[in-house]
């Protein structure tokens, strides 16, 4: 499956060359959050994108004060994945979006005055923006987007799960072309969530650390556009990189925690080898999931351990830089992994400093450049054990 | 989607109570309030304490739909687990934000937040069965069912399953209602069931429930009906509705008049009247059956629908419950659901009699 | 330790037995055991894994329970699982840390 746009926001700013510069730079975008409101914001580093609705909306070239931020930062990424020769209805075209709270940011805000039934709705449409469907119809009609319009919602594997819906449309010959993707804002919902789980770190994450102690949450948008090979000889559009491989597996373990062993994401990431017609030899990075949480990181490097037979590729997470963006996690780490291919670069870890006793794994520690870099496996395990994983590779 | 999928089995709790006794939709069961609830049942008879201190009023309905589905159809590990809701456990979400506001963000119980996440419901049903497999949510209002359908289509298709347990919930709360009733979704005045489709005033009456279906690829011992196709239409124009169902048709190699029963979506809101007089007009000869009036209007109400339409092709009888408009065609051989939600998300289904 | 209410003051013994009572009524409310007896909670029965089968999820919750009925802050859910290793352990240890 061709890889033929991509495009992205997050706490490392708006894009792909803001993203790129900053995980050169092994400079993350962890920090206290200005924009949302919280009593968790001042003690707790969160991945907030840097810019005010105001400012998302000039970006997105959107009248201030009309869309909510799930919208804005969806758009944002839309355009640079789109570009501006974006015609819709060229070819057969549909929208896999992805979200695990819609419009809850703004919904958590006006909830009091929504539930009163003595005060009446001034904006019909963000009353109505709590779901997850609601964003991603606006954006759909944005960008006149009219077939195959879903969302989906898998908690931190959403994304991935998009991406995968997707491609299977395109492959099924029910599409032409998907963008795919997600999309989530900080809300004090996710926030008090996690925090009432005892997952959040007071400090900034650790993934694969002896002393991790749980994750920085964070927002953003990603979305790649996924193109047929008919539908290249008609956009004329140019691969950046493959969906080579990806691979679906949900673990039957826990309501939250992933079984010890790590064996859901095992058979995720072989899964998706299998898929791509790939050995484990042939993957030259792993953007792991990594959040950084007691249970996630020991099962990952299990599974990392035992799928790699002790050889394992280098391998990092990056949400010491952009925090656990949830449901757009899968998409934003997608495009991370384009970028190592495209670039051939690999990007470091950061806040690394002891291997973890139970499964002494190590992640690159510096940014590695000049490296030919073929096939990205990417991963991204959700609630209810929920397994996504996603090859990209390179195209030649 | 044009390839053919057997729906095995097919199991529901609704308003009409259908859990315990699997019969076709019956008169007589009044919307209160404007809703349609689904009842209070006894969950003991399937999950014990332990099990049930997990699951909310929502979950604990779709868990036990899915687990008389898949022992309907014989399935004791199913392939895959794809569901689809429109809001999704809207009890814990509600819970859980009013636990933010009253604690003002301290010490704060974590189950709520747990429950509340769309795909709650599929990781409870694979810890039930033990079952590693494909498990996905899809949350797109009129669309949810729909794609968890198609879904489990490609699967099929990719030979990556056999068989796959289907389905959707959803819920409505006294918090949510009042929501939606200041967006206008309902009748500003309180109806019966049988004065939803005479009023001709904008809104509908809201409803619940859960729909499970165990799915095959093949069509096993009993298949209950064939689901020939299923397509879905965002904000079609009505000439595309129009172009879409001949498609239908055609690619099945069917004319109009081989439609032996039309069930339409038709919610007594007369903002979205025209769609369903315009597609009934194409099928002037079919039984015109309608399940609104049974159900109530939420996002995945086509559950119903289709469940009540599984059924009656299994059976070949036709509730009178149902009845809208026409005869009441014998056999019925060729059956379409014509179903949207609030004008934005449409799907066509094509169900036949399996032979 | 020693459960000197055994040997000592009646009037002692008979506090501890109500309170466990009350607290099996409030670990059955919190975690939703609904149509649980308290009764049918063992005092020196093991709460998590083989006994009466709580997990992690539930451990969160009755760290809830103990800050926001006692006033006791559990930081580390780790040691959650010491103090709530059963419903002896767990009410002498409310005993001797509660502030409400």
């Amino acid at each position: 499956m061709y890889v033929t746009g991509m495009g992205i926001i997050s706490a490392l700013g708006a894009g792909i060359e803001q993203n790129r510069m900053a995980l050169r730079a092994q400079a993350s975008g962890l920090t206290t959050a200005r924009y949302l409101q919280s009593r968790l914001a001042a003690q707790l580093p969160l991945g907030e994108v840097p810019f005010s609705n105001t400012a998302l909306a000039s970006m997105a070239g959107i009248t201030p004060g009309t869309e909510n931020r799930l919208v804005l930062l969806a758009t944002v990424a839309l355009n640079e994945a789109l570009g501006n020769r974006f015609k819709a209805g060229l070819v057969r075209t549909g929208f896999i979006n992805a979200t695990s709270v819609g419009g809850m940011a703004d919904v958590e805000n006006m909830y009091p005055d929504l539930i009163d039934p003595a005060i009446a709705i001034s904006n019909l449409s963000a009353g109505d923006s709590l779901d997850c469907a609601q964003g991603t119809e606006i954006l759909a009609r944005h960008f006149g987007i009219r077939q195959q319009v879903a969302t989906i919602s898998t908690a931190c594997s959403s994304s991935a799960n998009a991406i995968m819906y997707g491609a299977r449309l395109v492959q099924a010959g029910l599409l032409d072309r998907v963008i795919c993707g997600g999309v989530d804002t900080l809300t004090r919902f996710t926030l008090n969530g996690f925090s009432s789980l005892r997952n959040t770190d007071t400090g900034l994450c650790k993934p694969f650390d002896e002393h991790r102690n749980g994750l920085n949450l964070g927002e953003g948008a990603a979305y790649l556009v996924l193109e047929s090979e008919r539908s290249l000889a008609v956009t004329g559009n140019r691969p950046v990189g493959l969906l080579a491989g990806y691979h679906n597996y949900n673990e039957a373990f826990h309501p939250t925690a992933p079984s010890p062993d790590g064996n859901g994401a095992y058979e995720a990431m072989a899964g998706a080898l299998h898929k791509a017609g790939l050995l484990p030899a042939a993957i030259s990075y792993i953007n792991a999931h990594g959040t950084a949480t007691i249970n996630n990181d020991i099962a990952e490097a299990k599974a990392m351990l035992r799928l790699f037979g002790g050889q394992l590729p280098p391998f990092s997470s990056t949400k010491c830089y952009t925090g656990h963006t949830l449901a757009a996690a899968g998409a934003i780490e997608a495009v991370f992994s384009l970028l190592a291919i495209v670039h051939e670069e690999l990007y470091p870890a950061l806040h690394f400093d002891m291997p973890m006793s139970d499964a002494a794994v190590t992640p690159l520690l510096s940014l590695t450049e000049h490296r030919k870099t073929d096939h990205v496996l990417s991963n991204s395990f959700g609630f209810g054990g929920n397994n996504a994983c996603l090859i990209l590779s390179r195209y030649a | 989607m044009r390839e053919t999928m057997y729906i095995q089995a097919a199991r529901a709790l609704s308003a009409q109570g259908e859990l315990l006794n699997d019969e076709l939709p019956v008169a007589g069961i009044e919307p209160v309030g404007n809703v349609f609830y689904f009842p209070s049942i006894d969950y003991s008879r399937w999950f014990g304490i332990m099990q049930l201190r997990r699951m909310s009023r929502l979950t604990r309905a779709g868990m036990a739909v899915a687990i008389e589905t898949l022992r309907d159809a014989g399935i004791d590990k199913p392939d895959a687990i794809i569901t689809g809701t429109g809001k999704g456990s809207l009890g814990d979400t509600e819970k859980f934000m009013e636990s933010i506001r009253l604690h003002e963000e301290g010490t704060l119980n974590p189950s709520p937040f747990i429950q509340s996440t769309y795909n709650a419901l599929n990781g409870l049903i694979g810890l039930h069965y033990q079952v590693d497999c494909y498990n996905t949510t899809y949350v797109h209002r009129g669309f949810s069912l729909e794609h968890a359908l198609q879904d489990a289509q490609l699967l099929f298709r990719e030979n990556r399953a056999a068989q796959a347990l289907v389905g959707s919930f959803e819920e409505i709360t006294a918090e949510h209602f009042g929501i939606k009733q200041k967006l206008g979704y309902w009748k500003s005045f309180p109806v019966r069931a049988d004065e939803l489709f005479h009023t001709s005033t904008p809104g509908s009456i809201a409803g619940e429930g859960c729909f499970f279906f165990a799915l095959g690829k093949e069509p096993g011992r009993q298949p209950l009906a064939e689901l020939a196709d299923l397509r879905m239409l965002f904000e079609p124009s009505a000439a595309e509705l129009e172009q879409e169902i001949h498609a239908v048709l055609a690619d099945a190699q069917l004319r109009l008049p081989d439609i032996d029963v039309l069930v339409t979506g038709r919610s007594g809101d007369v903002r979205h009247d025209r769609y369903y007089d315009q597609v009934a007009a194409l099928f002037n000869d079919a039984t015109q059956l309608s399940f609104k009036q049974l159900s109530g209007e939420f996002d995945t109400a086509a559950g119903f629908a289709l469940r009540m339409s599984a059924n009656i092709l299994a059976r070949q009888q036709l509730p009178a419950a149902a009845h809208y408009a026409g005869i009441m065609h014998r056999p019925v051989k060729n059956l379409l659901i014509y179903n949207n939600y609030y004008g934005v998300q449409h799907a066509v289904y094509l169900l036949r009699q399996t032979v | 330790m020693i459960n000197m209410a055994i040997f000592g003051n009646p009037k002692q013994y008979a506090f501890m037995e109500d309170f466990k009572r009350s607290l099996k009524l409030q670990i059955i409310e919190t975690l939703n055991l609904q149509g649980m007896q308290p009764e049918e909670i063992d005092d020196t029965a093991p709460l998590f894994g083989d006994g009466l089968g709580l997990d992690s999820i539930d451990s969160l919750e009755l760290i809830v329970l103990l800050e926001r009925n006692y006033g006791i802050k559990i930081q580390d859910p780790r040691e959650g699982r010491r103090v709530f290793e059963s419903i002896n352990v767990m009410a002498d240890y409310i005993q001797a840390h509660r502030t409400k």
